[in-house]
């Protein structure tokens, strides 16, 4: 089975509080994967926010295979298919390892099993009677990937997976998003490193000033040292 | 020794009874993040409605099942009416809690009127339990710290043994990211709320036995319940079981040595403990 979802973002306004973040944000992956790349302050969390339900879109459509998501509850749009991997983590620090899984799994079904993410991740088998809290950085990183994957989501959205862990890890990590297309689950990846953004899909969104600024594929972006310049703040080499 | 074996089961004693009342509003309160204000009310009516139960058909186990399931369900109709509608605005659903005890207590006192009732439990809870050193000690009184203890060993297994145990955990520690995981939150909050009422019902039954029942206890064990929550650090049962304690011992040991300052002293313990650990002694930050 090869990922075949859609996601369209059309005209999508969001506030945090009184102040307008997305301004009509357009947005299209279709396929295996895609990229979001901005600075800080581009809007980029406020966005996943907004496509799982836990912030209101002000205004325009978010349409997953067909199915408008906005103005659903956030857990409407997890049965839809959609899952995340959250900013910072955010694992429960007063579950175990083991607790995190058993408690997701089997809610939909799919290839996804606890086994199968202690398989991919055998350094959260050894730790399974550990605590949220009681994890390093990447082993809660691979814990909120398996926990996300126990949904067995046809969307996976991944905020910023990369920030604080080492390259060795992050590695291990792009390898298991770039397997995920062959159980049909789609990757939108949302980073500020460059380097992660354009190895994890083949297509960049450029995300500035809460609008999609340019998409342009992977490669045309880390060889543009302008664009990266412009847009990202950073050079890449 | 005498005198201080009793002072410690005297303190035990108001402990299990604060921990019973406060182990409900300190799961609802870390859940809903909102300061249940109608908690002391839910004690009061409790203590009420069982003591109609019993008196009616004369038996105390049934009053205080009958309390337990009714104001459970007075919880559930408050969560799913009052507060629901309001969900994700704590500060107004604290407020709406306050008008709704208000509402109750008046209630109450139109249809009990101000006076005293004493429960009549069962012939074999009245007497004296014989014990070593103190010769004995009231059976009612080990009752409220056997029913503390059996509360906070089922409450611990809901919550470590259980999948509800989990979804209540991980809803304390994220609400957002376990709505977001596909779990209906706004269920899993109406069933500890409800939990919660039924629990601090119970406690009314049990309460009013080992003591009475008479307007104003709905604020006393409002007030106790908010002290033990902010002592020990909402949502955690070990918290709410360590506050009760140690409110109980310092009420209890602070009216038999420093009698005139006694009601200080609770509030001293919660200074000290704000000042040092604002979360809680057992809290998360």
């Amino acid at each position: 089975m090869e990922s075949t979802n859609s996601l369209v973002v059309s005209g999508l306004e969001v506030r945090r509080g009184a102040l307008p973040v997305l301004h009509g944000v357009e947005l299209r992956l279709d396929g295996p994967s895609l990229a979001i790349l901005g600075r800080n302050g581009a809007g980029k969390t406020t966005l996943c926010s907004a496509l799982i339900g836990l912030l209101p879109a002000g205004r325009g459509s978010i349409r997953f295979n067909g199915v408008e998501l906005a103005g659903r509850k956030p857990h409407d749009i997890a049965s839809q298919g959609v899952s995340i991997v959250p900013q910072g983590r955010r694992v429960f620090p007063s579950l175990s390892v083991d607790e995190h899984l058993r408690l997701m799994q089997g809610r939909r079904p799919g290839p996804w099993t606890a086994e199968r993410v202690y398989e991919v991740f055998p350094r959260l088998a050894e730790r399974r009677r550990n605590f949220g809290n009681q994890l390093s950085g990447g082993e809660q990183q691979m814990l909120a990937i398996g926990r996300a994957l126990l949904t067995n989501p046809r969307l996976l959205i991944l905020d910023e997976p990369s920030e604080g862990l080492a390259p060795k890890i992050v590695d291990h990590l792009l390898e298991v998003l770039g397997s995920l297309h062959r159980d049909g689950t789609s990757v939108l990846i949302v980073e500020q490193n460059l380097r992660v953004g354009t190895s994890a899909a083949e297509r960049v969104a450029i995300m500035s000033g809460g609008q999609i600024a340019l998409v342009i594929s992977s490669r045309e972006l880390w060889e543009d040292d302008g664009l990266q310049q412009r847009y990202l703040g950073v050079a890449s080499h | 020794m005498r005198f201080y074996i009793l002072l410690s089961l005297n303190a035990l004693t108001v402990a299990s009874l604060y921990f019973l009342v406060a182990s409900g509003f300190s799961l609802i309160f870390g859940l809903l993040r909102t300061v249940n204000m109608a908690h002391g009310a839910f004690y009061l009516l409790g203590a009420y409605v069982g003591y109609d139960i019993a008196s009616y058909t004369g038996s105390w186990l049934l009053g205080l099942a009958g309390a337990a399931v009714a104001v459970a369900a007075v919880g559930l109709v408050m969560h799913l009416t009052l507060l629901r509608t309001l969900s994700g605005d704590e500060l107004r659903q604290a407020l709406v809690t306050i008008g709704f005890a208000i509402v109750v207590g008046d209630l109450l006192l139109a249809r009990y009127g101000g006076i005293t009732y004493q429960f009549a439990p069962p012939e074999i809870l009245y007497g004296t339990t014989p014990m070593p050193v103190i010769r004995g000690y009231p059976t009612i009184r080990l009752v409220v710290i056997a029913s503390a203890l059996l509360v906070g060993l089922g409450l611990w297994l809901l919550i470590h043994r259980t999948r509800l145990g989990m979804l209540i955990r991980a809803g304390v520690d994220d609400r957002d990211i376990l709505s977001a995981m596909g779990f209906n939150v706004q269920r899993v909050l109406v069933l500890v709320f409800a939990l919660g009422a039924g629990l601090a019902g119970l406690a009314g039954v049990i309460g009013g036995s080992a003591l009475s029942v008479s307007p104003g206890e709905d604020a006393r064990f409002l007030l106790s319940s908010l002290v033990v929550v902010i002592i020990g650090g909402m949502g955690s049962l070990a918290g709410a079981a360590l506050g009760a304690l140690l409110i109980g011992f310092a009420e209890q040991f602070g009216l038999a040595f420093i009698p005139n300052y006694a009601t200080l002293l609770t509030f001293l313990l919660m200074v000290a403990v704000l000042a040092v650990r604002p979360q809680g002694l057992l809290g998360r930050g």
